[in-house]
């Protein structure tokens, strides 16, 4: 039975046309009974927003509540069948505010399908959407490109929609997806379940068949894994262990041992209420049986004993999103919750938050509805805890507040860290950032210029700081002069030293803004990827990126240090704008173009002020 | 799930969703027998052939069995045909549930619902939470990711464990069918007497069918798709009387399950107002 289930989820916006997508594979596919049609025709009177018509929108549009505000705000599903397939859909809102929603529906489905509006293209909520679903498990994306009909059924636009989305993937580091994508057109029905006459240039299957036939990447890795759920024993004869296999396949004979006692014994029995088995596998809920009497509890593991490597653990890395709307304590005490075990955990640290409006980076001390982190987690035992790459089952896990008895987050492990780094202290100081800031009487700030060689950055970033200093506050301009002679003198220009050049000026702004200070940084920092790592150092509102967006011919008309005629002599390898790129900033928080000097600076210092 | 709790119980209801959670519980603890009792909501005015069967096959399994009702219910010789079906269904399920379950503290709960029901339902959780007064809160409800389930509860909380929440009426029966589940024979079609009320088809089924409506008694060949109070579930003309015959009338069925079922229809948006007070 289980083969032949398929549970997906869908990923899009109102606006995206998901409502109605979704209504219209269960209406095309013969999936409506007629008197739920009868009590829509009636709904779509009184709520719906296609005058006269069915309102498919308002079939998966669940509670009441919800219906009267026109949104849906949690995970609804939908069950159906066609003749080759059984169904479980999960549809989740869109929007940031419901991240962990959406979390959740990728955790429990095998695919989901991402809705684009063909009028608009790849959305940084398109790039939400394939971060989370494929964070948390999902390694089959059909992309749904819909709206086709208001584009006159373009192909370029779908190839470029398709392109767009595959870069998407590679700048979001998502590896092992398979994808497919489809135009169409969801009021009309265009290749939902019938082919469209209306583009006879795609040559795929319809929505419909894609998830009749697609096949989901299957596990790799075969090492057992057996948590104990329960412990049977009707008498003082029996004593059996009840659970499900979480990996692999056991066989009775199998030499095994259970950790964390490490204690070694056979498998006798493989008990289940129709028959004793000789072997189970992934997913079956089986009674074992031991040869030996060990004193096991539940939330133990059965692995086998030729799994030397296994090592227990008590902290890792991991991936979380945080579904509380009380915000997160550090080394606070949550309980734990992975397979069947339950343990006392804290965060101890937070490498960074990925801000899901702009999918950046940022740095900040707790974590906050819906944010999704890298952190550090501690727990109190040792025991065994897998990547979730490798084992999904012992991979993941949730927190639970222990005074509300609220589900505070959901995580994925990304990383076993035991005794790394174990001999670096961090020593928490007694003055802070925040009481040396207090004492400057200012906002501590990372004003961060980037743009083409000449493109008057320097005279910019010196033109400020002269005037933040007149008004008494304490900065410091960090650019190649004061850096390339002293810290830095050991790098070249190499695309690396580059790389490592701009690596140790945002740590050193980092440093810097630490002591207090508002740190200026003057650097072509031409690449997204290098600019991204410096704003992921510290909080989201202390790092203003400043594009200075000088055009290069003008750049090449000032060339100040007569350096664009070198490269162009080829005297300069890798010179930005020549023969090296410059990735343009995406969403910076200040863009300066033809302006005079003032008027740049005052641009400047409105935002400060608002800020 | 049975470690998490002090006092679970299984709502056993009798219908065919209620027959395969027992079955499942009696394969999961195998072989011990489920370390919990059933308890069965009696409206008083189920079907006589439900509780029949209900006595036989707690007796087969060896389970202890909980049986209450509402005692209000008795004392106005509360009925369907009287009171009308929401008077009814709120004292003798939705306000009997809650009795039953502060008079024996049970602080876990199973249940046979599942999401694709009713559309309220579809939002439900596996692990249901329930505060002091039984009260659903859809807005607060705890995220369920992978298999990981919060079980964490405070002192007269519960817990509503729905385990057939992804199981479709079709996926019902044709594990009926593999497992050779015993249910109750209303489900199959036969010839019985029937009448009509508030535009449904009922049983005639004890003495208590009010005189005027019993001159249009006809016998037909019909079945029951669910189960609940013989006044307020409709019969279905079939003539499915194998299971066979049921998984395929499923696959081509034009109309859903609770359309069948009075309750659901009182108003819009009606099984989500009765679940907020506390109803399955």
């Amino acid at each position: 039975m289980d083969n032949l289930l398929l549970k997906f989820m869908t990923c899009g916006s109102v606006d995206d046309g998901k409502s109605t997508l979704i209504g219209r594979v269960l209406y095309d596919s013969n999936n409506i009974f007629s008197d739920q049609l009868e009590s829509l025709k009636v709904i779509s009177k009184k709520y719906g927003t296609q005058k006269e018509n069915i309102d498919f929108a308002l079939l998966v549009d669940g509670l009441q509540s919800e219906r009267e505000q026109g949104i849906t705000i949690d995970v609804a599903y939908r069950y159906f069948h066609t003749s080759k397939r059984k169904f479980i859909l999960s549809d989740t809102p869109g929007h940031e505010q419901y991240t962990r929603n959406m979390a959740t529906a990728a955790s429990n489905a095998d695919v989901a399908i991402i809705l684009i509006d063909a009028t608009k293209g790849v959305s940084l909520q398109t790039k939400r959407h394939a971060f989370i679903t494929t964070l948390f498990g999902i390694k089959n994306l059909i992309v749904a490109i819909n709206k086709i009909d208001l584009t006159s059924y373009s192909e370029e636009v779908f190839n470029q929609i398709k392109m767009d989305f595959t870069d998407t993937l590679k700048t979001l580091n998502i590896q092992n997806t398979e994808t497919s994508f489809i135009p169409v057109c969801a009021t009309d029905g265009d290749n939902i379940v019938i082919k469209s006459k209306n583009t006879p240039w795609y040559k795929e299957h319809t929505l419909l068949e894609i998830l009749e036939d697609i096949t989901i990447l299957p596990d790799t890795n075969n090492n057992v894994r057996f948590p104990i759920q329960y412990i049977n024993r009707p008498d003082e004869n029996f004593r059996g262990y009840a659970g499900t296999i979480e990996n692999g396949r056991l066989y009775v004979n199998d030499k095994i041992k259970i950790l964390p006692s490490n204690k070694t014994t056979t498998i006798k029995e493989i008990i289940t209420y129709d028959d004793n088995l000789k072997s189970a596998v992934k997913g079956d809920a089986i009674t074992l049986t031991l040869n030996d009497e060990i004193d096991i509890n539940r939330g133990d593991m059965i692995v086998l004993e030729s799994e030397y490597s296994i090592t227990l653990t008590d902290t890792f890395e991991a991936m979380i999103v945080w579904m509380d709307e009380e915000n997160s304590v550090l080394n606070k005490n949550y309980q734990l919750n992975i397979y069947t075990q339950k343990v006392n955990a804290k965060i101890t640290k937070i490498e960074f938050i990925k801000d899901m409006k702009t999918l950046r980076n940022f740095k900040e001390n707790f974590l906050k509805l819906n944010d999704i982190a890298k952190c550090t987690l501690q727990i109190d035992k040792k025991i065994v805890i897998d990547r979730f790459e490798n084992i999904k089952e012992c991979g993941s896990f949730i927190l639970i507040d222990k005074m509300s008895n609220k589900t505070s987050c959901a995580g994925v492990v990304t990383e076993i860290t035991n005794g790394k780094n174990e001999n670096i202290f961090l020593h928490n100081h007694t003055i802070t950032k925040e009481l040396r800031a207090e004492n400057l009487m200012q906002k501590p700030l990372i004003i961060w210029f980037t743009g083409l060689s000449a493109s008057g950055k320097s005279t910019l970033a010196n033109e400020l700081e002269k005037t933040l200093h007149m008004q008494g506050l304490k900065t410091y301009l960090l650019d190649g002069d004061n850096l390339r002679s002293t810290l830095n003198s050991d790098l070249g220009f190499s695309q690396k030293d580059r790389e490592e050049n701009i690596r140790r000026v945002a740590h050193l702004a980092q440093i810097m803004l630490d002591a207090g200070l508002i740190v200026i940084t003057a650097f072509i920092s031409p690449f997204a990827k290098e600019r991204e790592f410096a704003r992921s150092l510290v909080k989201k509102e202390e790092f203003i990126e400043v594009f200075v967006d000088t055009p290069i011919e003008i750049c090449e008309q000032r060339d100040t240090k007569g350096l664009y005629q070198k490269a162009k002599d080829g005297m300069i390898k890798d010179f930005t704008g020549i023969n090296s790129p410059y990735e343009r900033p995406i969403n910076p928080e200040i863009i300066i173009n033809s302006k005079t000097l003032e008027e740049s600076v005052n641009q400047i210092l409105d935002y400060l002020k608002m800020a | 799930m049975i470690a998490n709790f002090n006092n679970p119980a299984m709502l056993y209801s009798i219908g065919k969703d209620s027959s395969v959670m027992l079955h499942l519980a009696l394969k999961a603890f195998y072989p011990a027998k489920p370390p919990f009792p059933l308890v069965h909501v009696d409206t008083l005015w189920k079907f006589r052939e439900m509780i029949e069967f209900r006595d036989k096959r707690v007796a087969e399994v060896g389970m202890e069995l909980v049986v209450y009702s509402n005692p209000q219910g008795a004392e106005i010789n509360i009925s369907p045909f009287s009171h009308g079906s929401k008077l009814h269904t709120d004292m003798m399920k939705t306000e009997a549930l809650k009795q039953v379950l502060d008079k024996h503290k049970f602080d876990a709960i199973f249940g046979g619902a599942r999401r694709d029901e009713e559309q309220s339902r579809a939002k439900e959780r596996i692990f249901s939470f329930r505060d002091k007064y039984h009260a659903w809160n859809p807005k607060l409800q705890r995220p369920e990711l992978w298999n990981l389930y919060n079980s964490n509860i405070n002192r007269d909380e519960s817990i509503r464990v729905f385990p057939l929440s992804n199981w479709t009426e079709k996926d019902i029966w044709e594990y009926i069918k593999q497992e050779n589940i015993p249910v109750v024979p209303l489900y199959f079609a036969a010839q019985r007497e029937v009448i009509e009320f508030e535009g449904m088809k009922i049983l005639v089924d004890d003495a208590r069918v009010p005189k005027e409506l019993l001159k249009e008694a006809k016998t037909e060949l019909v079945r029951f798709r669910t189960l609940g109070c013989y006044p307020l579930t409709g019969a279905i003309h079939s003539d499915a009387n194998t299971l066979e015959k049921i998984i395929n009338e499923m696959t081509h069925a034009t109309t859903s399950e609770r359309s069948g079922r009075a309750i659901d229809k009182d108003q819009i948006g009606s099984m989500e107002k009765k679940k907020l007070q506390g109803y399955f």
